[in-house]
């Protein structure tokens, strides 16, 4: 019995403190909104905000087989789902249902015991609300007017003891830069208010509200989750945006505050990637699939963002 | 009338505060200067200029955007450019820097237009990386060829903790009271091997001595030893100038992955090595240089230009090339 017990003592120091240090993160690409036809595409600032915190990328194209998917899954250490303007419910393209079926995988790993985390901003964080309220339409949805707008994050109670802000290596200041500057840009016509939660058990219980903010009309909505249970993370607004976007006329802060207190969150979330150990077994494989294969096009004249990844349909 | 004293004392702070704040150039745009491809292992074998991927994920990762500044353009072009961006940085490499090559000229150029604008007044911060380092040794020295100065080192492919020179630290810009850097990154920047090495060059106290007018420009930061125990300098900015060299990669922890060599990808690491880049942004924050239209900004962006992989080839992930002009 007490032999026992020793085995297990290198094996749980083993299991805590392995953390691998090449973690790479699949991000979903969209339909192109302009051209469906033609494929998708991937917003590079994205791209960026995860490369920066230590971390390599690779596009996981959202019109691919259920078999790619699965395999992408099990070679990669987290998953993003960006902003964007895609159909978020049944009816349209494979975004959604895709989407769907790689966080069913999520779950299903995190249940066994294998921690896999992921990322939503935007479009992502109204996607994830839709998975984990189980009602599969628009329905936990708001409107907002909340369009081009920077805010200070307004803290809910408790924050400080979550995952994404007790973090031990995290910089103290950020919670300042977040909360008392115009430091997050919000670019979003729909949302998720905190009355929703009350009446919704589901996303209740499964996210915790870190803050919230108020729209142009003083309509509350939800701007940080993260999951109870899950390493699940999501933001309404968007982070990658003080840091790497620079079309002239937003309403976005560059300020030294403003990109300190954003590099918060691709921080964060690579460091809950460093936490498994999925990985491509084949390096040939693993390094034709990194986004620095791919050519990035200059965009910002025709969709506001300064770099846009295009792909062909798969 | 205490009234109106009042109202014009109010309107002065407005103005003080409004100043104060606008003061800060926000939207800062660096120039990396490239280099030629003579010596950096081509996919294509042929010559051209380039600049490794991560010294631009370098500065951008800290809200600037990157301009390219070919080493082979002439000097009206260098001049247009250096009156558009806000800082510059000179990269790592291999040439053999000397008088009469266009790197070196055009190199000493655009450093001269740096040391004339601070003198001016115009508060235009410079940053170089290894070689870059070296070569701003070789011009406060105002020597014309980099092998009359450079020492030999036992330095490729290694990571190490830096020996921080305390009473130096103290009182620069990079590491002082107002410097914003936290006390944990400095503790784990001197307790663990966070630098990476890639250089069988360098300069050190004894090469100081040599040239003191190097010891008058510069402070020195920090140091390190080599393989065989030798102490070679690792973080030196200029005493009156914004100007900062590292004989280290502070882009390498972050953005290249090539899986032989000794590079430090903790999340320690990450935070420390991103504290250079968030300073150099900041220090490029203080000066109003501008491109004359949004035409010419853009024009001259990084982001007209793609990267190509090179993880095979020269073992930097990713690696952007141009013709020579």
């Amino acid at each position: 019995m007490l032999q026992n017990a020793l085995l297990l003592v290198p094996l749980l120091v083993l299991v805590c403190c392995s953390q691998q240090n090449r973690p790479i993160i699949g991000i979903m690409t969209q339909p192109r909104e302009d051209h469906p036809e033609y494929g998708s595409y991937l917003v590079a600032s994205y791209v960026k905000l995860f490369e920066s915190a230590g971390a390599r990328v690779i596009p996981i194209h959202f019109d691919s087989t259920k078999e790619e998917l699965l395999h992408i899954f099990n070679s990669i250490n987290g998953l993003v789902f960006p902003g964007g303007g895609s159909f978020i419910d049944y009816g349209h393209d494979l975004f959604f249902p895709n989407s769907m079926y790689l966080y069913n995988l999520t779950i299903e790993a995190n249940d066994k015991g294998d921690y896999f985390p992921v990322w939503g901003t935007c479009l992502g964080f109204e996607m994830l609300h839709i998975f984990a309220s189980e009602i599969f339409d628009r329905t936990v949805l708001s409107s907002y007017d909340a369009w081009d707008i920077s805010y200070p994050l307004v803290w809910s109670q408790g924050h400080k003891e979550s995952k994404m802000f007790s973090g031990l290596l995290q910089d103290h200041r950020v919670f300042d830069d977040l909360s008392k500057y115009n430091s997050t840009m919000n670019y979003h016509k729909f949302g998720v208010s905190p009355e929703t939660y009350k009446t919704n058990t589901k996303l209740n219980e499964y996210f915790k509200i870190l803050a919230t903010n108020s729209d142009r009309q003083g309509k509350e909505f939800i701007s940080i989750v993260e999951s109870k249970k899950y390493p699940i993370y999501a933001v309404q607004f968007h982070p990658e945006w003080p840091i790497f976007e620079w079309e002239e006329s937003a309403n976005v802060a560059h300020f030294q505050e403003a990109v300190r207190g954003n590099s918060h969150f691709g921080r964060f979330f690579v460091n809950e990637c460093r936490k498994n150990n999925h990985q491509f077994a084949d390096k040939h494989d693993e390094r034709r699939r990194l986004i620095y294969n791919y050519k990035a096009d200059f965009t910002v004249t025709t969709t506001g963002d300064v770099q846009t990844y295009y792909f062909p349909k798969k | 009338m205490a009234f109106r004293a009042g109202v014009v004392v109010l309107f002065a702070l407005v103005c003080i505060l409004t100043f104060a704040t606008s003061a800060n150039n926000n939207r800062p745009i660096i120039g990396v200067l490239t280099q030629p491809t003579s010596v950096k292992y081509h996919p294509n074998n042929i010559e051209q200029q380039y600049i490794t991927a991560s010294y631009i994920k370098f500065v951008e990762m800290s809200g600037a955007r990157a301009v390219h500044i070919p080493f082979d353009a002439p000097k009206e072009e260098l001049k247009r450019l250096f009156n558009g961006v806000n800082g510059l940085l000179y990269t790592g490499g291999m040439l053999d820097m000397k008088n009469g090559t266009q790197y070196f000229d055009n190199g000493l150029y655009l450093y001269s237009l740096a040391l004339e604008a601070n003198a001016k007044g115009d508060y235009f911060p410079i940053w170089g990386t290894c070689q870059g380092f070296q070569l701003f040794h070789v011009f406060a020295a105002e020597l014309l060829d980099e092998n009359i100065m450079m020492e030999h080192f036992d330095s490729w492919d290694i990571s190490y903790p830096l020996v921080f020179d305390v009473a130096n630290t103290k009182r620069s810009r990079m590491f002082g009271p107002d410097s914003g850097v936290t006390d944990a990154i400095l503790h784990d920047f001197a307790t663990r091997p966070l630098t990476m090495n890639f250089h069988h060059l360098g300069v050190s106290r004894e090469t100081y001595k040599k040239y003191p007018a190097a010891d008058a420009f510069f402070r020195i930061l920090s140091t390190n030893k080599d393989r065989q125990g030798k102490e070679f300098i690792s973080i030196v900015e200029a005493k009156n100038y914004p100007i900062y060299g590292v004989q280290f990669h502070p882009e390498w922890p972050l953005f290249e992955w090539d899986s032989s060599s000794d590079v430090n990808h903790s999340q320690e690491s990450i935070r420390a090595n991103s504290y250079f880049s968030s300073f150099f942004v900041n220090e490029c924050r203080k000066n109003n240089h501008k491109f004359r239209t949004i035409k010419e900004e853009r024009e001259a962006l990084i982001y007209n230009y793609s990267p190509v992989s090179t993880e095979l080839t020269a073992g930097d992930v990713q690696t952007y090339y141009w013709d020579l002009l």
